[in-house]
């Protein structure tokens, strides 16, 4: 509001910054709001509100993000997301539960997966960047579909490997050499993804680009992989100390194998989950750029785990009450880390609109759906 | 000097506003105000002056007021406008907002979102004692039994693979397998039911007897040593009476439905917290399912005109099995899977 009555007085001044942040206004207070009543009415309507649900979520979220004084904002309609949603959910429970019907249910689904399912992320980036704007001109993502399939496919055939061997009961060797191809391949196929996401992403007319780095990938998956190992230390030597104050029963003890498995799990995420999140905003963010406009990310991994495992820990306490002011605290840290460079003065770049397509909501449903976070 | 012949009356004071062409990116100061029927948008910083645009009123539709945004305003050719929330203000008589959704007008006011806080809590806790529940038996009843079968099949090879081969007399085995098929023939016609005698290689573990999906009940040593023929009968039935209601796939559709409840209450970062919640509440799988499965072990013992202090026979050895003892010792409530000995010995004894 300041800044549009002062630009009104001093219309293009000379000095102008060169660099900007992300901001991020949104209150956990507020966002608790909304999460209530966003959960009740998804529960009550089994499922059907969610696809309200997720564009009151996405609109709160980016109209509380400001660039250089203004909002983004979020156009996605309930519509498309619900038919979207509806749509493939079978497909889900496809891939899910195919197996344990027959061989061959199971593999039309995987194979309906691997034919579908890079198209889907493909028109999920569509519909997703398609429905954001900032400065009234809209992001988007235009990808030839031959490409989509070239970076996709890999992806989604290591990581569903290892599952295929085991339901084929191709032996063990074979499950060991996919986990062992899966874990050297998926870096690499990581990377890939986020150069396809980025490089063909655009605002308005101006396409984004993005310097490709698979090796800065494996260095994430080795940080996340020595969290994992921290987190068993961590969890061992809890469980150990547990064992030690308890009397050593057989039943206690199968009671503590139990939850002692659920305890690991939850540390791997905690001590896993913010170090590789954090990292792979960094690498991606630090090398994409738009025109001349260069993007950097100061987010601080170390600084973001600690955020999370106290964020986490809040919400364990309150029974999942905090939830929504962690959510908040979380995407304020990740958006606020996001800054631009440009070699001109910023407000100097204009930007030109590019033709407007509308598409379906299917991808950003089904994306929801496969649990792909497709980030900012 | 267009603009001065422009500008507002003074009844109308002209706000300011932030205004988008959408051509281009270029943020533009504009003033607003409403003329009859007509919203008139003047851009304050252009050199040379534009001419104002006219937009009428009833095509527009003002965005949600947010605490801390501008207001959203779509202009028909593909512009937007951001009000300042007391600019908005000054025209909401004459400007139409977006009527709010069902949604929106909850969220707006913290009674409702209280109250709803309440119908939530309320509501979870309800879908976790008994609506999942009540949603697994519905689902369970258009679901083929085919389904079970193939489960049972598949956990059956693993099963097999935990256990070593039992240690109890042939003979024996086979005595009771053939009076157990032939008492489930009776009793569950449709059924095809396999008994097998297996052994854990831990001791305490032994102590135990269970029922696959597809109809395979599995009976461990240590419980095939300590209680009799007759009373291994009983506790077949039992094993039966899950197999008949379905209690196992009943359990894993209760499990889903929890998961998909997690999953939309913390869903929105996490599907892995998500999948968290619903393991443990999971681990207490129904109480309910057990009295059903102990009153059809009741009907069982009935059936092959045994006592029906038999069951109470039954109780009264897990009660001196110091695992079972330990058990209900150490078990806080919500993880625990069976009734108390107590209350199935109460319910048994006076038969």
């Amino acid at each position: 509001m300041e800044e549009a009555s002062n630009s009104a007085t001093t219309p293009e001044p000379a000095q102008q910054a060169r660099q900007a942040r992300l901001e991020f206004t949104g209150r956990g207070a507020e966002y608790f709001r909304l999460w209530v009543v966003n959960v009740l009415l998804t529960l009550l309507s089994l499922g059907l509100y969610s696809a309200w649900a997720k564009v009151r979520k996405a609109r709160w979220f980016v109209r509380h993000t400001r660039l250089m004084g203004d909002a983004f904002d979020y156009h996605g309609r309930p519509g498309p997301i619900l038919r979207g949603r509806l749509l493939v959910l079978p497909l889900l429970l496809a891939y899910g539960y195919a197996f344990l019907w027959s061989t061959t249910a199971g593999l039309l689904a995987f194979g309906l997966l691997y034919a579908a399912g890079p198209l889907l992320f493909a028109q999920a980036q569509r519909f997703k960047l398609g429905n954001t704007s900032w400065r009234g001109l809209r992001f988007g993502f235009d990808a030839p579909r031959a490409q989509v399939y070239q970076v996709c496919l890999p992806l989604i055939l290591l990581w569903t490997a290892t599952t295929l061997v085991l339901e084929l009961h191709l032996g063990e060797e074979l499950m060991w050499g996919s986990m062992a191809l899966t874990a050297l391949g998926l870096p690499w196929a990581h990377g890939r993804l986020k150069q396809l996401q980025h490089s063909h992403a655009r605002y308005g007319a101006q396409r984004f680009s993005y310097a490709p780095g698979h090796s800065a990938f494996y260095g994430v998956y080795f940080a996340a992989a020595g969290m994992l190992v921290l987190a068993m230390l961590a969890g061992g030597c809890s469980i150990w100390l547990i064992k030690q104050w308890g009397s050593q029963d057989e039943v206690q003890a199968r009671i503590m194998v139990i939850l002692a498995g659920i305890w690991m799990l939850i540390l791997a995420w905690l001590f896993a989950w913010p170090v590789f999140a954090a990292k792979v905003q960094q690498i991606v963010w630090r090398r994409s750029d738009l025109g001349d406009v260069a993007f950097d990310c100061d987010l601080r991994p170390a600084r973001f785990w600690w955020l999370a495992f106290r964020q986490i820990l809040l919400v364990l306490l309150t029974a999942g009450l905090y939830w929504p002011f962690a959510a908040v605290a979380l995407a304020r840290y990740r958006i606020e880390s996001i800054s631009l460079h440009s070699p001109v003065p910023l407000d100097r770049l204009v930007f030109q609109a590019a033709p407007a397509a509308t598409d379906g909501a299917l991808g950003e449903g089904s994306a929801d759906g496969f649990g792909l976070d497709l980030g900012w | 000097m267009t603009m001065m012949t422009m500008m507002p009356t003074l009844t109308q004071a002209a706000l300011p506003a932030t205004w988008f062409d959408g051509r281009s990116s270029r943020r533009h100061a504009v003033q607003i105000w409403p003329d009859g029927d007509r919203l008139v948008l003047a851009p304050t910083d252009e050199q040379p002056a534009t001419p104002p645009r006219r937009y009428a009123l009833s095509a527009l539709r003002l965005g949600p007021d947010w605490p801390g945004c501008e207001r959203p305003l779509d202009l028909p050719d593909g512009g937007r406008l951001w009000l300042p929330r007391d600019s908005a203000a000054r025209l909401v008589p004459a400007l139409p907002a977006e009527p709010p959704g069902l949604g929106e007008r909850l969220s707006g006011r913290w009674r409702h979102v209280l109250a709803c806080l309440c119908c939530l809590i309320a509501l979870l806790v309800w879908l976790d004692r008994q609506g999942v529940g009540l949603a697994a038996q519905a689902l369970l009843k258009v679901l083929p039994r085919s389904v079970d079968i193939k489960l049972g099949e598949l956990v059956g090879k693993e099963v097999s693979e935990m256990f070593q081969a039992s240690t109890q007399p042939m003979a024996r085995q086979q005595r009771l397998k053939a009076r157990f098929t032939e008492a489930a023939a009776r009793v569950a016609p449709d059924l095809i039911v396999r008994l097998d005698f297996m052994r854990s290689r831990h001791e305490a573990m032994n102590f135990n007897a269970f029922a696959l999906p597809h109809g395979g009940v599995v009976v461990l040593d240590g419980m095939a040593e300590r209680l009799s023929d007759d009373e291994l009968m009983a506790v077949l039935g039992h094993e039966l009476g899950h197999v008949v209601h379905r209690h196992g796939m009943q359990g894993i559709l209760r499990n889903l439905g929890l998961l998909s409840v997690a999953g939309v209450v913390l869903g929105d970062f996490s599907s892995v917290a998500a999948s968290q919640v619903a393991t443990v509440q999971t681990l207490r799988y129904s109480r309910d399912a057990e009295r059903q499965a102990d009153a059809y072990a009741r009907r069982f013992i009935a059936e092959l005109g045994l006592p029906p202090q038999t069951l109470a026979a039954v109780w009264l050895k897990f009660r001196a099995n110091p695992l079972v003892a330990s058990m209900e010792a150490a078990q806080p409530a919500w993880l625990s899977t069976h009734p108390s000995t107590d209350e199935r010995l109460n319910t048994d004894k006076g038969r």
